[in-house]
């Protein structure tokens, strides 16, 4: 295996191929970078390029880009509060938070290294453990995917901020708006009102730029209003505020590998995908922090857990791939197309038939990260620099970002009217202490969780013992009773607090 | 228009127990067709929800409750001159995309940055043509050219 991961290397360092995959991940960055632009995007508008190219190259182009992609989310995530990616949004709350501090640089770099390690350490899981992780992957089924899904809702208590009931509410409204489209069984239009458009579902990106992006700008435009017209970012204070310190990176190490062994689990089973990885890491490290009052206002470690889990998806969901041939989500689908027009199938045979294209698609990830810290590490100064502009710009032209990046999605016009639906909606729900980030998870959650409880009562005609037929199964009744049990202890803690903080404040 | 924090929670509550309601009786039963063929039906998650959003409402509006004589209550509402703003912003994206398919992402996009900055408070005007200039046609380029997406 050694002898042909050097090989993968030899065929992969190349001045041709390591110029594609700069290109790749430059691109991918690009593109994450600007709202409504995906990696997703990145690697399909890529694809017609690899017709002519040899298979490795074509394939770590598109590996450098989707790596690009998924970092790029968090660069507008932390400037802008606009996240690039879904995958990206779990970063935008202490990102920013840290950014309007003076510290984007440090989150930016906190970020990057977060990402590469994630990125990292899945690739050595893939190359050392493919084969038995997919094996244990296949053992969820139906039954398996809904006690997860549950578990993960539980992840809207941690998000909720203070008030866990307004957090689950706003988790139902997002559950409610997911279920907008085509039943996932029956395959009937629900809650479409007769619209063909909503026949299709509503499209993440759409809601999450509405949502997330350009509500928040209607809520600074209200600063605008009186008279707050400043740069949109304060310079950095200190030196220190644009390094990540040995000491930082130190103290966010645990997390950083928690949310990596996270994003491994998350990504090697099929259809979950980087978006939720990274909310599971940062309700884990917001769990376990000494501090959990400072994620949501600036805490690096926030910033580590959720860039470090959903990086980590990027080698894991090749696992299912290269395995079974079995693509874990959209952008390994794409990928399996890439595979084809090189007359490769991916699959166990892959293993027997092309290992050089295994080993050079293995060497290829290592190396694009390696690209990525370098290209990113030096350019950050200037994406700081243009944050730094003053907001009577900078609102106005990313506003018009969100727009044509809406619209680019699928070319339509409907698209760009729901996502300002979506952006009333997160104004509203700000406006009334309503956290958007419940609702983004429930939006996302609720398709898995619903596709999953339907098919798992259908095989067993009716019957709820399938969710406690396994051992699996039972793990995730466990953990999720343990995750449920916290967030009531915090919350009872965290009221106990607030009352006698009050009590001793009127005292005095 | 300022409400406190426990007026506010309840008057949440109340319009998320009315939209229950409303989804439950008139919403859910008129979108969604109980087909039962395939064992669960289309209408379980959505009915499910509907509850879930009622018995939420019920449990906020005992929250609001409970906090009316607390002290030093967050105000929530609306400011006039604050929401005139982003009144007018959202007027004016709306108008863009009513009229970039009449006359083309470049002119109406010029047009709505143009505007937008010199709503809010940008009064440099060679920086803002030079912007509503520059972006419109960068972009252009940029998704016509190099990703192969038409815009108008």
């Amino acid at each position: 295996m050694l002898e042909m991961l050097f090989n993968g290397f030899a065929d992969v360092i190349s001045i041709g191929n390591i110029g594609f995959l700069v290109f790749g991940v430059m691109l991918g960055t690009v593109m994450g970078a600007i709202p409504g632009l995906t990696a997703t995007m990145a690697i399909a508008l890529i694809i017609p390029m690899t017709f002519y190219m040899d298979p490795v190259r074509s394939l770590i182009m598109l590996i450098g880009a989707y790596n690009g992609g998924i970092f790029g989310g968090s660069i507008s995530a932390i400037l802008l509060s606009t996240p690039g990616t879904p995958a990206s949004a779990a970063t935008s709350a202490d990102g920013f938070a840290l950014a309007k501090q003076g510290k984007a640089m440090k989150a930016m770099k906190m970020a990057l290294l977060a990402s590469i390690h994630g990125c990292l350490f899945s690739t050595v899981i893939l190359i050392l453990v493919a084969a038995p992780i997919a094996k244990f992957a296949l053992k969820f089924g139906p039954g398996e995917y809904t006690v997860l899904m549950m578990f993960s809702l539980t992840i809207i208590g941690s998000a909720a901020g203070k008030s866990v009931v307004k957090g689950l509410m706003g988790g139902a409204l997002g559950l409610l708006f997911s279920m907008v489209g085509l039943d996932p069984i029956a395959g009937i239009p629900r809650l479409t009102f007769s619209i063909p458009k909503l026949t299709g579902g509503i499209d993440l990106v759409v809601m999450l730029i509405g949502l997330l992006a350009v509500s928040e700008i209607f809520v600074q435009i209200e600063k605008i209003a009186r008279g707050n017209i400043h740069a949109h970012l304060p310079p950095s204070a200190t030196s220190a505020d644009e390094k990540v310190s040995l000491k930082e990176w130190k103290q966010s190490y645990k997390t950083v590998a928690r949310s990596s062994v996270i994003g491994c689990v998350i990504g090697a089973l099929p259809a979950l995908g980087p978006t939720l990885a990274a909310y599971l890491g940062y309700d884990m490290a917001k769990r376990s922090s000494k501090h959990p009052e400072e994620f949501g206002k600036g805490s690096l470690e926030g910033v580590a857990a959720s860039e470090a889990a959903n990086n980590a998806v990027c080698g894991a969901n090749l696992i299912p791939l290269l395995a079974f041939g079995v693509p874990g989500d959209l952008v390994a689908a794409i990928l399996i197309g890439a595979f084809m027009i090189q007359g490769i199938t991916p699959g166990p045979l892959i293993f027997r038939e092309a290992p050089h294209v295994v080993y050079g698609l293995y060497a290829g990830l290592i190396v694009a990260n390696i690209v990525l810290l370098c290209i990113t590490w030096f350019s950050f100064k200037w994406f700081a620099k243009v944050a730094q502009l003053s907001t009577t710009i900078i609102y106005p032209v990313v506003i018009m970002f969100c727009l044509v990046g809406v619209y680019a999605l699928n070319q339509s016009l409907s698209d760009v009217w729901l996502m300002l639906f979506f952006s009333v909606l997160g104004y509203f729900m700000i406006k009334f202490d309503f956290t958007p980030a419940t609702f983004l998870i429930g939006f996302i959650l609720g398709p898995l969780f619903e596709r999953n409880l339907r098919q798992a009562l259908l095989i067993s005609q009716g019957s709820f013992d399938i969710f406690f037929a396994s051992p699996i199964t039972w793990f995730l009744w466990i953990i999720t009773a343990v995750s449920i049990f916290t967030l009531i202890r915090r919350n009872y803690r965290d009221k106990k607090t607030h009352k006698e903080t009050e009590a001793e404040r009127l005292e005095f | 228009m300022r409400w406190n924090e426990s007026k506010a929670i309840q008057g949440c509550a109340i319009f998320f127990l009315v939209f229950a309601v409303i989804l439950l009786v008139f919403i859910i039963p008129s979108t969604v067709k109980d087909v039962r063929t395939f064992g669960t039906s289309p209408r379980l998650l959505p009915d499910a929800v509907a509850i879930l959003i009622g018995v939420l409402a019920v449990w906020l509006f005992f929250e609001g409750r409970g906090q009316r004589n607390a002290k030093n209550q967050k105000q929530y509402g609306f400011d006039f001159i604050e929401v005139r703003l982003v009144v007018i912003t959202l007027a004016v994206v709306a108008t863009n995309l009513l009229l970039i398919e009449i006359l083309g992402y470049m002119i109406t996009t010029g047009l709505s940055l143009g505007a937008l900055m010199w709503l809010f408070g940008y009064r440099k005007t060679k920086m803002l043509i030079a912007t509503s200039v520059v972006f419109p046609v960068t972009i252009n380029y940029f998704f016509q050219y190099l990703l192969r997406l038409y815009l108008p």
